[in-house]
Order: structure tokens, then sequence, then C-alpha cells
């Protein structure tokens, strides 16, 4: 069980959205870590085959990404898509078993253990257009899972629920990563960081980081501070360093930053989390970008 | 094949779940209703605007008229029978002749006779009307078949097409029995004419209700869960173009036998193996009422399941619904307002396979062959036959273009 993606890139125009990405997944659940506009969408788009990359290849255990056989072992949450208004749940889940080649008593029975577990075996005979954002993304969900998918890709499969939902989420995720390949895409740390075996993190178009939570900490640990200092020198320390985060307290400004030695007195070493290495990232970004 | 049908089944939900679907499947037996009734309801006006008779009325006196002339050759005591009875009418240019009472008491009867001679006598140099006509003579009325003969022959020369295929069109005309017996047939008469308003009916009704085949996916955005599924680029595309075809099939047949239910139902069934040239004197095609009215519906058949077809495949390559019908509404209505002539031959060839004129009588029995590598092929077999494999090319184009969608 083997997902091989070999310098896999998409050009729009001049636009790099992805640029050469070589993966290879294999049981587990991965993680994608990227801000919007990062190329997680398009990644994916390419890995299930509705968009051609412009180069590149990306292939399941030597099947094409293009062929029938490929799809047959697909499951997809696109990040945003349409439903049938007029379906009902039940209906819509009925449709999609159909087009994954499930035979009708077999589609019934899964259709009915998906609804449950997403919750919604209440509304199953409810028109879609009555439903609200998390109740279709959770249909959204239901439906990749009908043809108990080896590779499961779900873009931003958490949006639009609840904390309650999403925790449930993270529980069938990890339940269901021990025998198939799960990738999932988000732009929010807390979904990923404690069900991920491993994590993707893309930034502008490129893959710059792979590996365990801990390999990807690995680069700012023992990098990351915390002090409460005057408001001069927050200032100071703001112009110099990537701030992770930063409120007023009473006596000062509490910063928690990156560095690479101590950045001033009264600083206290603290544990990184995938958090810090994220919005690291990300205000190194800002930084370049604001000069 | 199970997943096929189910497949099948959730495209027919989705399109019987559109209300402009619905809607446009009820209009369109609507119009087909009232383009036959239509023209039997209503009144005849004198001139002071008094309501003299019914139409249907009017109708039902012609009607009877051509049933007691039924089974009379077309020969010179007949035709000296009418000219001796138009003979009668008092021209005046206050009154139209029709109008007038010798007509309703001698003329009328005599009038299908009239409007069949007419065709053959009439030159461009001289118009032959109701006054030349009763002034005819014996020996008129004997060349009758040999003037007819000769302007045929004349007709068909004068076109472009090959020495050969003038030849294979005047070597039809043998075939024709002579002389032409007379047939009450006005039931094919008007079946002719309106199956035409039917064909253009049922060919806007499919490309309304085809546009959102596979558009209606982009739009809906429904697309990345379809083509990303096992069965959305292949199984699924043929469920929906098997539906195209046998729903525009569905619609065409039901269409067209309730168009020819009607006519029967009110011309009358007479005529099915009166002779063709009844209605069209100077054609060459040794057919029957009958016959024609099968290759024509046929040709309209072959020409709606094209039309759906194209429909389907603009719907794989356009964006939206809209524009795709758009699009089909040029291609069906602008044909109707254009005309091409006959002189280039291939151009007015080519004009006739456009979907409204594949609809059309005229050119399914049109004199002008289709010619192709050498070959004489009659449009009345032409047609239909490049409407079936333009369709299924159509079809493939829709499945490939439909295959490679790219989403982004
Ligand atoms: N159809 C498109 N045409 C042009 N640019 C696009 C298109 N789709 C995406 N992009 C660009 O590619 C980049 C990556 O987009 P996307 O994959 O949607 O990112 P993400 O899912 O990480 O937010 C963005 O900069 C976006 O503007
Ligand atoms: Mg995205």
């Amino acid at each position: 069980m083997e997902l091989t993606l070999d310098r896999v890139t998409k050009n729009y125009g001049s636009k790099i959205a992805c640029d050469r990405i070589s993966l290879t997944l294999t049981k587990g659940v991965y993680g994608l870590l990227g801000a919007n506009g990062a190329g997680k969408t398009t990644l994916m788009r390419m890995m299930c085959g509705i968009l051609e990359p412009t180069s590149g290849s990306i292939s399941y255990d030597g099947i094409d990404v293009s062929r029938e056989e490929y799809r047959d072992v697909l499951g997809y949450l696109p990040q945003d898509f349409g439903y049938y208004p007029e379906f009902t749940a039940q209906d819509f889940m009925m449709y999609i078993a159909a087009l994954k080649g499930l035979p009708k008593a077999k589609a019934k029975v899964r259709t009915t253990e998906l609804l449950e577990l997403v919750s919604l075996k209440n509304e199953a005979k409810k028109k879609i257009k009555t439903f609200s954002g998390g109740m279709k993304q959770r249909l959204g969900i239901a439906q990749a899972m009908l043809n108990d998918p080896k590779i499961l890709v779900l873009d931003e499969p958490t949006a639009g629920l609840d904390p309650k939902e999403r925790v449930r989420f993270r529980n069938l995720i990890s339940r269901m990563g021990a025998d198939r390949i799960i990738l999932l895409s988000t732009h929010i740390v807390s979904d990923i960081e404690h069900i991920a075996d491993t994590i993707l993190v893309m930034k502008s178009g490129q893959l710059i980081h792979s590996g365990s939570l801990d390999e990807i900490i690995e680069v700012i640990r023992g990098k990351v501070w915390e002090c409460t200092v005057p408001q001069d020198v927050a200032d100071m320390l703001t112009e110099k360093y990537p701030i992770i985060n930063t409120r007023n307290a009473a006596e000062g400004v509490f910063l928690r930053l990156v560095c690479d030695k101590k950045p001033c007195e009264n600083a206290v070493n603290t544990e990184a989390t995938l958090e810090d290495l994220y919005l690291y990232y990300f205000s190194v970004e800002e930084r370049t970008d604001n000069k | 094949m199970n997943t096929f049908w189910n497949l099948v089944s959730y495209e027919y939900k989705k399109i019987f779940k559109r209300k402009g679907a619905v809607i446009t499947l009820i209009l369109a037996a609507a119009v087909s209703l009232f383009s036959v009734f239509g023209t039997i309801i209503g009144y005849i006006y004198d001139s002071n605007g008094e309501p003299v008779m019914s139409r249907y009325d009017d109708m039902k006196t012609d009607l009877e008229y051509a049933r007691e002339l039924s089974g009379r050759a077309i020969d010179t005591e007949l035709i000296m029978e009418a000219s001796e009875a138009y003979s009668k009418l008092e021209l005046n240019s206050a009154e139209k002749y029709t109008d007038s009472e010798e007509y309703e008491n001698y003329a009328r009867k005599y009038s299908e006779i009239y409007s069949i001679v007419r065709s053959v006598y009439n030159t461009s140099s001289e118009l032959f009307d109701v006054q030349t006509f009763g002034n005819m003579t014996k020996e008129q009325a004997d060349n009758f078949y040999e003037i007819r003969r000769q302007k045929q022959e004349q007709a068909i020369m004068q076109t472009n097409m090959s020495d050969a295929a003038k030849q294979s069109v005047i070597g039809l005309d043998s075939g024709v029995e002579k002389p032409i017996v007379f047939e009450a047939s006005e039931g094919y008469t008007r079946f002719f004419a309106i199956m035409y308003t039917t064909g253009i009916i049922i060919a806007v009704a499919a490309a309304i209700i085809f546009a959102p085949l596979f558009s209606g996916e982009y739009t809906s955005g429904a697309d990345s869960l379809i083509l990303s599924s096992k069965h959305g680029k292949s199984l699924l595309v043929w469920a929906k173009l098997f539906v195209s075809f046998t729903l525009s099939a569905g619609l065409s047949v039901i269409l067209t036998v309730l168009t020819y239910a009607e006519c029967m139902a009110i011309w009358g069934t007479d005529g099915a193996d009166a002779a063709i040239q009844l209605q069209v004197p100077m054609m060459s095609y040794p057919l029957t009422m009958g016959q024609c009215a099968l290759l024509y519906s046929v040709s309209v058949f072959a020409a709606c399941i094209m039309t759906a077809a194209l429909t389907a495949m603009l719907s794989a390559a356009i964006k939206t619904p809209s524009g795709t019908i758009v699009i089909m509404s040029v291609i069906i209505i602008a044909p109707m307002m254009l005309n091409v002539s006959e002189d280039i031959v291939w151009l007015y060839k080519l004009f006739c396979l456009l979907p409204s004129n594949m609809m059309a009588f005229w050119c399914i029995i049109d004199s002008i062959q289709f010619e192709l590598f050498g070959l004489v092929i009659r449009p009345y077999i032409f047609t239909p036959v490049f409407a079936l494999v333009a369709a299924v090319l159509f079809g493939i184009s829709a499945y490939r273009i439909f295959g490679k969608k790219q989403v982004n």
C-alpha cells in the first residue's frame, strides 16, 4: 500500500500552485498543513484525478491516478462541492454509492451505518437544501467513506464543524487510519496535532517539511521563549524576531517568540508546539512581505 | 449492468426533479396539440366581417368533395371536367373568385385537381390562372403527362448535380404509375406540414432538457465528487448519454404519433396508398403518402437524436447550461431564417443537414441528391443515416470531453 507522488507540479499561467512535490504515503494519517493559498486543494485535486498535473506523476501501487482502479479505492471530500438540493441525505448517499459501483443492498447498509456514524441518522430522509453547513460537511465526510477507501483524501474536513463534532471527527479518523492512507488538509493546527502520524507543511506551493510531530518541531525546539518586558523592549524584539503570541500584562508586554538564543534577560525557554512552528513560518512570510 | 441501470434511473430522477424540464415537456405537448387544432378552430368571415361558417365545417366540405373524386385517374377526362367547371366562374376583380356562388356550386369540387394541374401547366412566362384553366383545350389536357415530364427533366437538368445524379433522378419517374390516381389525402398533406412544427418543438425541448446534462454538474459543484468516483468518467457518462437518447427518442416518437393521430382524426385516414405526386406533382420519387410519412418521421426522429447528442456534447464542453441553450437556439432557429441557393450544391446540401432543416419535408424529398464518393444517395436515406452517425460522434465527443474535465 503505497501512494507515490513524483515531482508533481501544477502551474496556472505563471503562477506555480504546486512545485515539484515528491512524496510517498503508506498506511496512516497524514496532516497537510498550510496557509490559505499554499496549494493544498490543488495538490489534493491532482491526487484525486480531477486535475491533471502540469508535470509529474501520481500512482498507487503502480496504478496511475487516471485509472478507474485508482478511483475505485479512493474516497474524496472536496473543499467545496455541490449537493443536489432536492435529494435527501439518503438519496445522495445512495447515488454516490451507485457512482462508486456498490451493489444496492450493500449501499443501503453502508448508508445507514455511515449516516449513523456522522450523526445524521434522524435527518436521512430530509432534503439536503434544509441542512446547515456542518450537516452538509458531515454528509460529505460520510459519502467519502462509502466504498471503504484505501486512500481517503479530505480537504479541510473540519470546516464548519462545531468543537464537539471536531472531537468526534478526530476520533473517527484515528480509528480509521490503521489500515488505509488518510490525507487531510487544514490550516488549523489543533485539528491534526494529535491524530496525524506524519505532518506535511506546505508553503507557496512547496512542501517545506514532512515528518512526525517530533521531527517537525525539531526545527524550533529550544528556540521558543516567553518573557514579559516593557513596551520599548517589546517593540525592539518584535522588529527582530518572529513573534508567536503577544498580549498586554500588568507588568508590561507578554511575548512568545522564536529565537536561536535567549533574546532578553528574563526570557524563559518553553516547550515548542506545532502551533509555534506554524506561526513561525507564517510570521516569517509576513515579515518578508512587509519589507 | 445493474450499476448502469441504477445510474440511468438517477439521471432520470435528476431531470424530472428540475421544474424547467417538466414544464418544457408539458409545453411541448401543448404547443404540438395547438398547432394541429389551431387550424380548425374559429370561423370563416365574409367581406362584411360576418361569420359564414366554422372553419371546421368548411374543412369538412373540402374533405367530402375530395372523397367524391377519390379513385379517379387524373386523365384528359377528369382534367376537362374540372376545366369545364372552372369555366363557369364569372371572374371580376371586385370579388375573390372563391367567394362566388359559381365557385361553391361548380368549381370547388375540383379545386384539388386545379391545384395539381396548375403546377404542371404553370410556366415562368405564363401563370396558369383560373381563367386559363377554364379555357384550356383538350389537346393541352392530353399532353398533361408529357408536359410534366418535360418540365421535370428541364428542372433537373438545370440543377448543378452531377450527370449521374441527374440521370438517376430523371429515371425515377418511370416508377411513378400513370395516370396518377386521385385520392383524398388531406390528412397526409397536413401531417407533412405540421410535423415540421412538431420537429422544431422536439428539438427545442431536447435542447432545454439536456443543456444541464453535464454542465449542471459543473454549476452545482458535484463534478468533483462525480469525476473522482469509480464510474464517474465512464459508466456514468454512458448512462447520461443513454438517458438523452431514450428521452429524446421517446419524446420524438410520442409527439410524432400524436401529430399523426391528430391529423388522421381530423382530416381522415384516406390516402396512405396515394401517390405523393398529388401533393408535389413535379416530384419523381415513386413513393406513396404513407411511405413518405414513414420516411419523414424516421428523419425527424434521427434529427431529434442528433440534436440531443449535440446538446449533450455542448453541455460537456460549456461551463453553464445557459451557454448551451443559447448556442442550440441559434443552431435551431437561424437556419429557419436563412436561404441557401441550390447553385452551390454542396453548401446547399450541408444546409439541409442542419437539425431544423432535417425536420422539413422539402429537405427529405428534395430532388437534389446527396453525392458522396461517387455515390448518389436519396435525401430520405442520407439524412437519417447522417443524423445517427453524427449523434454517435457527438456522444463519443461528450464522453471524451467530460472524462477529461478539469476541476479548478
Ligand atoms: N483555477 C485557478 N486559476 C488560477 N490560480 C489558481 C486556480 N486555482 C488555484 N489557484 C492558485 O493556486 C494557489 C493554491 O491554491 P489552493 O490549492 O486552493 O490553496 P489552498 O487549498 O492551500 O488554500 C493559490 O494561490 C490560488 O490562487
Ligand atoms: Mg484549499
